[in-house]
């Protein structure tokens, strides 16, 4: 596994908090912040990205004990993708 | 997104002979008679264009929302956050292969991120949406007009006559303007594309001379019924991680779209001939452009076992779901 590709242990399959957000929170479950966390983190990865940093999966989202809050519902079985090295 | 309403046929009845053209379609005659063959013919679509098509769909829906909010009176923030909302409930289960060369770059993270990303770059657009007469914005504008003349006209008397009614049917150009704005008190058509070409000189200058730029900015002047300067192209360049804005302006003179219109019978004449006789022959110096034409590799083939190939590699799709310049968005 590459450096970019870091897990986020607290995920099931390698989720991060945006992949949760993203593809496993149904939007109508969807409250105004989680939208708000989505664009926030878009624009962090832009400011990210314009000042040069290289994005890395691992720093996606706010670090936030999302588990222990009883945000996340279930663990789907999530395909990692294959990285290649 | 299924439609629900079936969009009449381009084709005249009972022919190969198409009578409504768009800037695609006609992009495909002009670019190679064997590459609309394929495409407007016979219907035969690569595995993965569906990803291309539908990542287009979502995020020119997603810009033409926010437009609409913005000039409904919503500020920045706001508009963003219902454009998001929306964009999410639409997309809800949309999957691509993260595998494929496509879904790797277009998916639904790359799309919010490219919304996102594209609305706070142009939140202070020196570019302003224009407001028609009936105080609505010029956005998402779907064009269709007839032109003076139609298929069959031009045969000669005395030659095989057409199908019957042909010869009343006139030619219609039709399509979908993005936006229309005034920029330095002028007036341009926009188009948003995306691509995962670097934007560099080398891509913005496929735009001058350029069918569809042309063909919209003649769209922007029939529709608002004023002087047109031409068309702001706003290129998105899409990487598995970063999306980079560019915008170029191109300009067509009242000369060129005369040219332009005058080239048009030409080509439609040409169509028309090549659906009467069915053949549309290879432009095989072509092939190479604009990145390879998806069908190379098929048409490298010998011509007898090139279906088998054509099967193998695309799927033909059924009539209502081929490319139709007549399917309303």
């Amino acid at each position: 596994m590459s450096e970019d590709e870091e897990l986020d242990p607290r995920f099931p399959g390698g989720m991060n908090y945006l992949d949760w957000l993203m593809n496993v929170l149904p939007p109508d479950e969807a409250s105004p912040q989680n939208i708000d966390q989505i664009i926030a983190f878009q624009r962090k990865a832009r400011m990210s990205y314009d000042s040069g940093v290289k994005p890395k999966r691992g720093d996606a989202g706010p670090k936030i004990d999302v588990i222990g809050l009883g945000l996340v519902k279930h663990k789907p079985a999530l395909v990692r993708r294959a990285v290649k090295s | 997104m299924e439609d629900e309403t079936e969009a009449p046929s381009p084709f005249l009845p009972g022919t190969n002979i198409q009578y409504a053209w768009d800037s695609t379609s006609l992009g495909y005659l002009k670019q190679c008679p064997r590459l609309y063959q394929y495409i407007m013919i016979e219907g035969w679509v690569a595995r993965d264009e569906n990803i291309h098509l539908r990542f287009g769909i979502e995020y020119h829906k997603a810009l033409e929302d926010y437009d609409r909010l913005r000039a409904d009176g919503l500020d920045h923030n706001d508009a963003l956050f219902e454009v998001v909302r929306e964009t999410l409930y639409r997309t809800e289960g949309w999957d691509p292969d993260p595998d494929s060369k496509a879904g790797a770059v277009k998916n639904r993270n790359s799309l919010v991120r490219t919304i996102v990303w594209y609305l706070d770059q142009y939140e202070d657009d020196q570019a302003k949406t224009y407001i028609k007469s009936d105080g609505k914005p010029a956005v998402e504008l779907s064009f269709r007009f007839e032109l003076d003349y139609g298929p069959t006209e031009w045969v000669e008397a005395g030659a095989e006559a057409p199908a019957v009614g042909a010869s009343t049917v006139p030619y219609v150009l039709c399509g979908h303007l993005d936006r229309v704005v005034i920029f330095n008190d002028e007036l341009f058509g926009t188009d948003r594309k995306t691509t995962s070409t670097g934007l560099t000189d080398y891509y913005f200058n496929q735009f001058e001379p350029n069918n569809q730029m042309s063909l919209y900015a003649l769209a922007t002047k029939v529709i608002l019924n004023a002087p047109v300067k031409g068309i702001i192209i706003d290129a998105a360049q899409l990487t598995r991680t970063a999306t980079n804005f560019g915008r170029r302006f191109t300009y067509r003179t009242g000369d060129q779209l005369e040219e332009w219109l005058r080239d048009l019978r030409k080509w439609l004449r040409l169509a028309e001939w090549y659906a009467t006789d069915g053949y549309w022959p290879q432009n095989d110096t072509a092939c190479d452009k604009f990145g390879g034409c998806r069908f190379r590799e098929i048409c490298s083939k010998s011509p007898q076992v090139r279906e088998k190939f054509l099967e193998a590699n695309f799927t033909k799709a059924e009539e209502k779901d081929r490319w139709n310049p007549l399917k309303p968005r």
